[in-house]
Order: structure tokens, then sequence, then C-alpha cells
């Protein structure tokens, strides 16, 4: 989680333990590695990834060198790679994958929309991701590496999709129509 | 009577290979940052109460699993970990 001036912490429910992980340098939108041994997010200086090791030892060592800011949003299952976004003034927010062992960055999408959240699916062979092409925020579904074409799956607006850990099914999110609140 | 609007937020699942979407909650509770968990729950922040809250992927009751320092709450975000088992 993110606390105070963007830090990045783990609170290890079981213990309800807060512990920092990046009280020196300030980041924010962490993600989990698939095995959880490590935390990748991005900084706010440097607008670029870094990850660092869940309980803290080691340093942070930097995943990305990118001109413009970029966000992690997911692993492949096999901890080789990282589905980022970065927002280009041109093309807005555009998703790019890197390779870990190499430390190459692949494009995977851009448009003159904005493509964010990308999440590999459990069998590394789909990226669900969201767009606002139709004029509004919805979930689609392109294979990974490609080619293909992409497949809607929200229809009435969707963003931040989630995989079934078996496949198969993504959650998200919809704003609903707003209630009266009050008395 | 103070009047106002709360704004909702559906979640939903839905089969990749079609058909009609799930409504799981509808909620006042801002979610972000939701885990599915093999145990077929989903855990996620509650960005208006500042917590973790879980739900059964098939619907039903949020119930609460964590809340946050009281000192922290104007700036506090959570990712829950991957495919938590709760």
């Amino acid at each position: 989680m993110t606390q105070g001036r963007h830090g990045v912490w783990v609170y290890d429910i079981s213990r309800n333990a807060l512990t920092g992980l990046t009280l020196e340098t300030p980041s924010t939108t962490p993600v989990w590695s698939p095995d959880a041994q490590r935390i990748a997010f991005v900084t706010l200086r440097q607008e670029n990834i870094f990850w660092q090791m869940a309980d803290g030892s080691g340093g942070l060592e930097r995943l990305t060198t990118n001109d413009y800011r970029s966000s992690p949003a997911s692993f492949s299952p096999d901890g080789q790679l990282l589905a980022f976004t970065q927002a280009k003034p041109e093309t807005g927010r555009d998703i790019w994958v890197q390779n870990l062992a190499d430390q190459e960055a692949h494009l995977f999408l851009s448009t003159r929309f904005e493509e964010t959240a990308p999440m590999f699916s459990p069998d590394g062979e789909w990226m669900a991701y969201s767009s606002n092409e139709s004029g509004q925020r919805e979930v689609y579904v392109q294979p990974y590496p490609g080619p293909g074409g992409k497949w809607q799956i929200s229809t009435n607006g969707g963003h931040e999709p989630v995989w079934n850990p078996e496949g198969g099914e993504l959650f998200y999110r919809r704003m609903s129509a707003p209630t009266a609140s009050g008395s | 009577m103070s009047g106002g609007w709360r704004a909702r937020v559906e979640m939903q699942k839905v089969s990749v290979t079609g058909g009609e979407a799930l409504s799981i909650s509808t909620t006042a509770e801002r979610p972000q940052g939701a885990s599915w968990g093999i145990d077929d729950r989903i855990v996620f922040a509650s960005m208006a109460g500042l917590s973790l809250r879980r739900v059964s992927a098939d619907g039903g009751t949020l119930e609460l699993l964590a809340s946050s320092d009281a000192s922290a709450k104007d700036s506090l975000a959570f990712w829950p970990l991957p495919t938590v088992t709760g």
C-alpha cells in the first residue's frame, strides 16, 4: 500500500504489522511479483519503475529507463515480463512490456486513446486492459504477444480488470448511478 | 436532511468467452486495487473506509478484512497481494 508522502508499505494482516519499504524514495503504484518476493513501483522523482525485495532486504533496482512516466501494472505468470503503462504526450498512456531478463521494453499497444491497467492472464497468453476508445472506459482482451484482434469484454463501462486465477473470467468495476445520501 | 448524492461503484465479473456480466456488489466503498484469490474471493481496497474488504466472486456481503490506522487516513491506498487466500 502507499501512505503519507507516497511511500510503499507492506501490511501483514496476520501479524497486524506495517513495514515501510520505500521511506527514502517517494513511490506509488506497487505491484507484487507472482512469487510475492518482490514489489515493483514507480518512483515519483525518476518517474520510472524500480523494484525491491518485499522484506526490505537489498536495495532498489531500476527496471526501466524511459523518458516518460512509467507505471507498473502486472507481471507475467512466470515473473519474466512486466506490463506497464507509459504516458507519452502524443499518444497518452500506452501499454509496454519489459523483459526482465534482457531489460528490453517492447510496445504492446499504442493508440490516441488511453490504454491502462494491462493484466496478464494466468496462462500468460492474453492481456486484459482498459481503454476509453469508445468514449467511456471499457475492458478489452487481446492475445499476447499477438498478433490478433481485440475483444471488448465490458459493455456498459469497465476499468481495472482482474483475472480469475483459474482464467476465463474477468472482474472489473464500473460507475453506477449515484444514490441520494443523508437524511 | 443533509441531502447530496453518493457515488456508487458496481463490481462485476464476466466470462471472456461471452455471456451476461454478473453483478457482484454495488458499493459506495470506492473500491480500488482488487485481487482475486484462489479461494474465489475478491479482496479490494476501500478508499471510502480506508480498509481492506472481501467479497465472494459469486456476490454477497462485503466483509471487513483490515482497517487502517486513523492517523494515516488522509493519504492511504492499498494494493492487495495477488491471489490471496484470505
